[in-house]
């Protein structure tokens, strides 16, 4: 799953998939991910994982990982 | 009655370092319970009301009405939009309601520029309590306020230590902390803070905006004048200092207001982080007045981008982006007021976002090999802060009086 | 840590700081500042001169002094060899204490007398009215607040009068120039509506006061600007030995034109360079419009008048002349400018003002301004001439007779025309 958000994250950014390959890097203080990627990775995860993420909910520290997104997703799916 | 209201001394927030011993004695009970494990909700009450009553008194009862009238309009609103929202969620009826949230905003932001005089809808902290009204009511259409108290709303609404002039919460945080009693511990850790605070904002406040509001300021301003209508470097000279006085006022305003709400046991977010080190512009509005560009960027900017991305208005994401910037700032400069300054302000901060997105993507694409050194970082802090200095000379409306009235300097 | 250790760690030091801070100033601090201190502050022109008390009150305490107030505005900073300062320092017995920078008019001037009531009792001062402070708005907010400060504000509401006509309009101008800032404005609007203030209200006072006197004490010694070994006392030996107007006139109406050879108008080169050169073309027929006639600073000099009347004061006035080249050249209105005088001067004479040097008519003397309306050179020697005899002889007692019809709307816009004046004076039974 992990490897997916990756490819996710890369498509948002324009970036490789490689910039994203340290699972807990903070990307936003990195400057990896900005406003605009984030709505675009999130509509992405969406269609990808089928699940649902209001803007709302939308808590920058609880996203701000690729394995932090992996928990959250996981949490998301199980809902 | 209302001379008598009217007659009463009257304490503006935080105005002079006096204010800080009543507010702080009278903030005692409050401190020992809360290291108590106690919140006494009461005691709590009397106290934000007699300080707001000492805010509003005096000579500013008008606003005092309007404060109560604003803050009975948008509970019922908002607790109206709740019940409506637990059975059905219909696009029209959510947009109206933030529509009717903003509308007393709207009215009195527009009044000055229609009839010349401030409308008598307003009063002092009307755009930050519109900020927290409408929030709500956005995230209760997404479902994401579950629970909606009115005497908790009315509480994050009037909050004492924040009501003029923020930090601009939110009700989903503010009602976390406010539910729970923070452990001894915690406690300890955010009385320690709030001295730390307290103390940053008088040097601030106190000292260092003393030399940049009361000497230099003025002394520039006359000296500018002197030249009006025509610019000397004297405006140069404006245009910095004016920056530094908004920033030591701001930032010890928002220090104080961090460190109150602490000692309350309420983690208000922070206003300000080192602005002035920002690398780029859009580093700058992580860093600047944090809570009102995060409040923009989540309800503004990202759900106009998820919208658009969803509908598929654009089909090119770096359009989309340019206007999805240019929308939030210009809908941020007329926040701040319809003139032809504020507005301004907005457009110049909407397209150095634009082009420093451009400047990103041109960078990656050509430079590939540019390394980020201590010159390349100084260069683009350089640049950055005089972008930021040279629109404060716009947003501070200096430039109005210079050129198109000398006799109204204020 | 133990939590109660933690607390201690965290409010300990709050706490001895805050004691500290009580104690010092509470202490009596003497205010005491040396000879060269008071002779620096007389020249500084200074804002903490002017808004501070225990500088001025030294200097100007005691029957003996040889200091005296010289109010006016931004001409004591002309500091050639022949200003007052020099000249004093040179041949008189008096020196002059100046208050008077860009924006200090009437109203600031007022609040600065408010504080040394006391020092003028009885004693001499020379006033010096520009009629470019009578402007529509009058003075501007922004000037108001650099020149006025709590500790003044607090001492004049002190001794404030609800039942004088005087204290209500001074109370009202207060507010409009200040804003609602809290405090000084809801004691001022007590004032302004007739009402006495409390006597809770008085202990609020006297103890701020208390405070700012302390702090005066302690700071306001501090950082004045040394114009005295700068700027007069260098100057004082390039005058001769021996006192001779004449002669004074005619080397400085030389040294003007030395000074003055770049530009056409008798302006100081320095001057015109920072200020002028460039802007000729554009201010040409600028001033066309200008109107010194309608102002409230008329009211604002009445309270001040007011305030010389309290103290017994023996004041001699000075009307300032404006550069007639430069006004000329910007289209200025010379009939309004005498108009303006006139008005001035029916205000003083008709309440028993009597000592008036007018230079509304001098502006094209030689060597008389330094620049586009302040005098110079020529100016300053004869307002020695005029000024030292009236300071330096004993004078007989004034016969103040004041009369609070200069304080209405009807006064302040009044169009000063000859008839107009005579109206007004029957309408209020003035002589």
């Amino acid at each position: 799953m992990k490897e997916q958000i990756q490819d996710l994250l890369a498509q948002a950014t324009g970036r490789d998939a490689s910039d994203f390959s340290d699972t807990t890097a903070d990307l936003y203080a990195d400057g990896l991910l900005d406003s605009m990627a984030t709505v675009q990775f999130l509509l992405s995860l969406q269609d990808e994982f089928d699940i649902q993420v209001p803007v709302s909910e939308f808590d920058r520290s609880a996203w701000s990982s690729v394995d932090k997104i992996a928990d959250r997703v996981k949490e998301l799916q199980n809902d | 009655m209302i001379n008598w209201f009217a007659s009463l001394p009257n304490f503006s927030a935080y105005g002079t370092p006096s204010y800080f011993i009543y507010l702080l004695i009278a903030l005692v009970p409050m401190g020992i319970g809360l290291y108590f494990g106690k919140r006494f909700e009461w005691y709590e009450a009397l106290i934000s009301f007699i300080f707001i009553f000492f805010m509003f008194d005096g000579q500013n009862y008008k606003q005092a009405a309007s404060l109560i009238v604003y803050i009975i309009y948008q509970t019922c609103l908002v607790m109206w939009y709740f019940h409506y929202r637990q059975k059905q969620n219909n696009s029209m009826v959510f947009y109206i309601t933030v529509f009717l949230s903003l509308l007393p905003i709207i009215i009195v932001k527009f009044t000055p520029a229609m009839v010349g005089h401030n409308s008598l809808l307003g009063f002092l902290g009307i755009s930050y309590l519109t900020f927290r009204a409408a929030g709500t009511i956005i995230e209760t259409r997404d479902g994401a306020v579950k629970d909606l108290n009115w005497w908790k709303f009315v509480r994050f609404m009037a909050f004492m230590p924040t009501i003029t002039s923020g930090p601009i919460d939110r009700y989903r945080r503010f009602s976390k902390d406010y539910k729970k009693v923070p452990s001894r511990e915690k406690y300890l850790s955010l009385l320690q803070k709030a001295v730390l605070y307290l103390f940053i904002g008088f040097v601030y406040k106190f000292v260092v905006d003393y030399f940049f509001a009361q000497q230099w300021l003025p002394y520039f301003q006359r000296q500018a004048m002197a030249h009006a209508p025509h610019l000397s470097w004297w405006v140069v000279g404006v245009a910095y200092v004016y920056t530094g006085d908004l920033y030591f006022d701001f930032a010890g305003y928002s220090l104080f207001a961090v460190a109150i709400s602490y000692i309350m046991g309420v983690e208000t977010p922070m206003n300000f982080n080192k602005p002035f080190l920002s690398k780029n512009i859009k580093e700058f509005w992580n860093r600047w007045h944090m809570s009102l560009s995060f409040w923009f960027r989540d309800y503004i900017f990202m759900r106009f981008v998820f919208l658009a991305t969803k509908k598929r208005w654009f089909k090119n994401r770096n359009v989309l982006s340019s206007i999805a910037y240019m929308l939030n700032m210009v809908v941020m400069g007329f926040w701040h007021g319809v003139t032809w300054y504020y507005i301004l302000y907005g457009f110049l901060h909407g397209l150095a976002l634009v082009i420093n997105d451009w400047w990103l993507r041109y960078k990656r694409k050509h430079y590939k090999n540019l390394k980020s050194t201590k010159l390349t970082k100084f260069i683009a802090g350089f640049i950055t802060f005089n972008f930021v200095v040279f629109g404060f000379l716009i947003f501070c409306g200096f430039l109005n009086t210079l050129w198109f009235s000398p006799a109204a300097m204020k | 840590m133990t939590n109660k250790k933690k607390l201690w760690s965290i409010f300990g030091p709050v706490i001895v700081a805050a004691l500290l801070a009580f104690i010092f100033f509470c202490l009596p601090w003497s205010g005491r500042h040396s000879a060269a201190t008071e002779q620096r502050a007389a020249v500084s022109l200074s804002p903490t001169v002017f808004k501070n008390r225990s500088l001025k009150v030294q200097a100007l305490s005691g029957r003996h002094s040889k200091y005296v107030p010289f109010f006016g505005s931004s001409e004591f900073n002309r500091m050639d060899r022949y200003h007052p300062a020099v000249m004093a320092e040179r041949y008189h017995s008096y020196r002059p204490f100046m208050f008077g920078s860009r924006g200090t008019q009437s109203l600031p001037q007022l609040f600065n007398m408010a504080m040394m009531p006391q020092q003028m009792q009885g004693k001499k001062a020379v006033y010096v009215i520009s009629p470019q402070w009578f402007v529509k708005r009058g003075v501007m907010p922004s000037a108001f607040k650099y020149y006025n400060g709590a500790y003044a504000n607090l001492m004049w509401l002190r001794q404030a009068n609800p039942q004088s006509a005087y204290d209500r309009y001074t109370a009202k101008r207060l507010i409009q120039l200040l804003g609602d800032d809290g405090s000084i404005s809801s004691y001022a609007n007590k004032i302004s509506k007739g009402q006495s203030l409390s006597k809770w209200d008085r202990w609020v006072i006297n103890s701020k006061i208390t405070l700012l006197h302390h702090e005066d004490n302690l700071f306001s010694g501090f950082f004045i600007k040394d114009n005295y070994d700068r700027r007069i006392k260098p100057k004082a030996r390039l005058l001769p030995e021996q006192l001779n107007y004449a002669d004074l006139t005619a080397a400085a109406i030389k040294q003007h034109d030395r000074a003055s050879s770049n530009n056409n108008f008798g302006v100081l080169n320095s001057f015109y360079n920072r200020r002028m050169r460039g802007h000729i073309k554009s201010t040409a027929n600028s001033q066309k419009h200008f109107d010194y006639t309608k102002s409230p600073e008329y009211g604002d000099l009445e309270v001040v008048l007011n305030q010389f009347h309290k103290t017994n004061t023996n004041v001699i006035f000075m009307i300032t002349p404006v550069n007639a080249k430069w006004e000329k050249h910007t289209g200025m209105s010379m009939p309004m400018y005498y108009r303006t005088v006139r008005k001035i001067k029916t205000q003083l004479r008709s309440q028993g003002f009597n000592n008036i040097v007018d230079y509304s008519h001098k502006g094209n003397q030689d060597g008389f301004m330094q620049d586009t309306i302040h005098i110079g050179w020529a100016g300053w020697v004869d307002f020695d001439r005029q000024t030292a005899p009236f300071l330096e002889q004993s004078q007989p007692k004034p016969k103040y007779h004041m009369n609070d019809a200069f304080l209405s709307k009807e006064w302040l816009n009044l169009n000063p025309t000859k008839a107009n004046l005579k109206q007004f004076k029957s309408n209020h039974q003035i002589k």
